[in-house]
């Protein structure tokens, strides 16, 4: 004991120490005694210079809570220095409901300024037990005191205070809006009488308050005089007021829309979506086809940059359902939009662009930007018509990459089997993203000359396009690409012939036995083991014979893709071999086996793998331990 | 392919399943003329069950989809199995097409907006 008190007394000397360091080490050890005078040293680093030790004391003094924490933290509740105090108050609402009862001993004390940051204090501890004592403190004789006391109590949300609250709130005019928040925040329709004769005051201080705190309250009850104040006077309480109707008439399905004048309700809806109000932004786009008011929606179009992505969309969207002529009114808005802002206009053309309109498009098509170019080009190809399709032929000579790749897509949706010609020559572009984008418009166009093409360009020297030929027959899928697939499986380019076997497979066409005879031994591994997927799903019955001589190769890995191959065929003849391969060999293909075996989901296995559950080798007996745990509970692995 | 349908609200769902080629193509347009005669103009697509599509099948939903845009319609797809997501990418359709991950998202995206005029 003697040594602890003889340790404290070192330590509270080190917290004099110059050194920050010193100072440090001293804080850290004095947070590990638990002894009145060790707290006392913490709550006077919280005036130390170094923010880090004041930091540190703060940190201990949350934890080591207690009563003499709480009534030395409350002594600095009145310092002069506002960090301490703040401090003093941050550490006192860490400690939490522990600190209460010293707290409200403390509420009793001569400085006003201590009892106001306890009244803080306990509103954001929130604890009930503090409420008595704050109802009785929206009595002080400091202002101050009763106006933190009832913002503590509306914290606190304990019913009890509302009697309290609406009695200072109807007696003393300073508390009054403190009061009626604090009522809002409580949510009780025991208070909607005095709110709403706060509501009428005429007091635009009053009235804005008490529409908060009945919109917070949410009954129906307030409906009523909240629309009447959408269209008083003060804007400002119109607005809350506003947002408080909507918020009810959320909650009980009630239109508010006959109680707003068109005015107002404009002003409202765009300075709403512009300060993102999700009430209003809501409301606002859940009725716009109601108002059919043109120039309302004008006046948004032209806030383009200010309004928020997600609500532009969703302005846009609602728009062009209402609005056919929804790309005249954007168009309009050009001339004075700044590049973003266009960008984002173009974006909105994008779903309503008509063919009546596009010829306005074709100056844009000449922008010097290219992102407007490759914009205009994806509204030209949404647009079937000959201008798009003539704009768009010449955009394909543009010399920008992405341009011509905007340029060959809108070709390939407006789908014109005459500008077939002209999409093949875009497989010649030096750019790949071009050639990419011009295969995929010829796979969407199809037809004989596009089959044609690609089939003589499994020809070439290029073995790229060779292999992009393979795919795009493939993709084509049509009975007509058949026989250059079939033709593509003697390739000789190995990407072609898995290609070809793949595509094959999807079109339901896959290839016979006699060609996958061939392609279970071609020398490349990868055609290799998709033919033989290929030979056990499709078929079957020849499959297990043909790829058993396999298992006796000296190549591991294809051993061990026969054995996953196998398991796919659910055969007496497979389960025998994989039952061979598990017994005995290389522990890597056995465990393969194993694998297999279980893949299998036959639960007939498990008396086979009981026979071997007890190996030599541990992770052949864990391999089957697992094998016979998902066999059981029929779980795949 | 098998084509079945079922209505939420004011958007029709059909609900397809099997290869989307020329025959199945042409059912589908046919299908969904007729719902465009009954005033129905707000179509979803779920593909679920769609494992192949053919240039047919592309071009079919194109012109569907150019037809109902004319028609001041919409027409959202979703549930895409892999080749088809794969093949809407290649051929650059996923760019001009409303494709939602799950049919829910789909028809929540009809209901966030208005009914069309």
């Amino acid at each position: 004991m003697d040594q602890i008190v003889q340790d404290v007394s070192e330590l509270l000397d080190m917290l004099q120490a110059e050194e920050v360091s010193v100072r440090e080490e001293a804080v850290e050890a004095l947070s590990t005694i638990d002894s009145d005078e060790a707290i006392a040293g913490l709550v006077i680093s919280l005036e130390d210079a170094s923010a880090n030790v004041r930091e540190m004391a703060a940190d201990a003094l949350s934890k080591v809570k207690g009563e003499t924490t709480t009534a030395l933290l409350s002594d600095f509740l009145g310092a002069e220095s506002i960090t301490t105090r703040n401090l003093a108050a941050e550490i006192l609402v860490r400690i939490g409901p522990e600190a209460v009862p010293a707290l409200l001993e403390w509420m009793s004390s001569d400085d006003h300024d201590v009892r106001k940051f306890i009244a803080d204090v306990l509103g954001l501890i929130g604890d009930s037990r503090s409420v008595d004592c704050l109802c009785q403190a929206l009595w002080d004789d400091n202002i101050n005191v009763c106006c933190s006391s009832a913002e503590a109590l509306g914290l606190i949300g304990d019913p009890k205070a509302i009697a309290p609250l609406i009695e200072v709130g109807e007696k003393n005019a300073d508390v009054r809006p403190l009061a009626i928040e604090a009522l809002g925040r409580i949510k009780s329709p025991e208070a909607i009488p005095f709110l709403l004769s706060n509501l009428s005051s005429g007091d635009p201080l009053l009235a804005f308050t008490a529409s908060e705190a009945l919109g917070e309250i949410g009954s129906p009850q307030a409906l009523k005089e909240l629309t009447e104040l959408i269209s008083g006077d003060s804007v400002v309480v119109a607005v809350e007021a506003f947002k408080s109707a909507l918020r009810i008439s959320e909650n009980v399905s009630v239109d508010i829309r006959g109680h707003v004048s068109g005015e107002r309700l404009r002003s409202f809806i765009i300075e709403g979506l512009l300060e993102e109000d999700d009430g209003i932004s809501r409301f606002s786009l859940r009725n716009i086809d109601i108002w059919r008011d043109k120039g309302l929606v004008l006046e948004l179009l032209a806030s383009v940059g200010k309004i928020d992505s997600i609500t532009w969309c969703q302005l846009v969207d609602q728009c062009r359902h209402i609005y056919h002529d929804l790309d005249q009114m954007i168009l309009q808005q050009f001339e004075d939009a700044n590049l973003t802002d266009r960008m984002s206009l173009l974006d909105a053309l994008l779903g309503c662009m008509r063919v009546e309109t596009i010829e306005k498009l074709i100056p844009l098509a000449s922008d010097s930007d290219p992102e407007i170019r490759i914009r205009v080009a994806s509204i030209f190809g949404r647009v079937d018509s000959p201008t798009s399709l003539s704009e768009l032929k010449r955009m394909v000579k543009d010399p920008v990459g992405h341009v011509r790749s905007a340029a060959y897509r809108g070709v390939g949706w407006i789908g014109d089997a005459e500008a077939t010609g002209l999409i093949i020559t875009g497989l010649n572009d030096e750019y790949c993203d071009v050639r990419e984008v011009c295969v995929g418009a010829l796979v969407t166009i199809g037809g004989q000359r596009i089959v044609d093409h690609f089939t003589n360009d499994l020809q070439t020297t290029d073995p790229e396009r060779q292999r992009l030929a393979a795919n795009a027959l493939g993709w084509i899928g049509e009975d007509n690409v058949l026989e250059p697939l079939r033709g593509a499986l003697s390739h000789t380019d190995p990407q072609v012939r898995k290609a070809a076997i793949e595509a094959l497979c999807r079109m339901g066409e896959a290839p016979t036995v006699d060609s996958l005879l061939a392609l279970i031994n071609d020398e490349n591994e990868t055609v290799q083991r998709v033919a033989m997927t290929t030979l056990a799903k499709y078929h079957s019955q020849d499959a297990t014979s043909l790829l058993t001589p396999f298992l006796n190769e000296d190549d591991l890995w294809l051993q061990f893709h026969v054995i996953t191959t196998l398991a796919t065929i659910n055969s007496t003849e497979t389960k025998n071999l994989l039952k061979a391969k598990a017994e005995s060999g290389e522990v890597a293909l056995r465990l393969a086996a194993i694998n297999a075996i279980a893949d299998m989901r036959d639960e007939s296995m498990i008396v086979f793998l009981r026979t071997i559950a007890t190996d030599s080798d541990t992770t052949i007996v864990a391999a089957v331990e697992s094998a016979m745990s998902s066999l059981q509970s029929g779980a795949t692995r | 392919m098998n084509i079945t349908k079922n209505q939420s609200g004011n958007v029709t769902i059909l609900n397809m399943s099997g290869r989307l080629d020329l025959a199945s193509g042409a059912s589908l347009k046919e299908k969904i003329q007729q719902e465009f005669e009954a005033g129905n103009v707000r179509i979803h697509l779920n593909l679920a069950k769609v494992d192949f599509i053919n240039s047919s099948g592309l071009g079919a939903l194109v012109s569907l989809m150019k037809e109902t845009r004319l028609k001041h319609g919409r027409l959202t797809m979703s549930n895409l199995a892999a080749y088809v997501a794969e093949i809407f990418e290649i051929t650059q359709l996923s760019h001009i097409f409303e494709i939602y991950e799950t049919e829910e998202a789909a028809i929540a995206s009809y209901n966030s907006t208005m009914p069309v005029q």
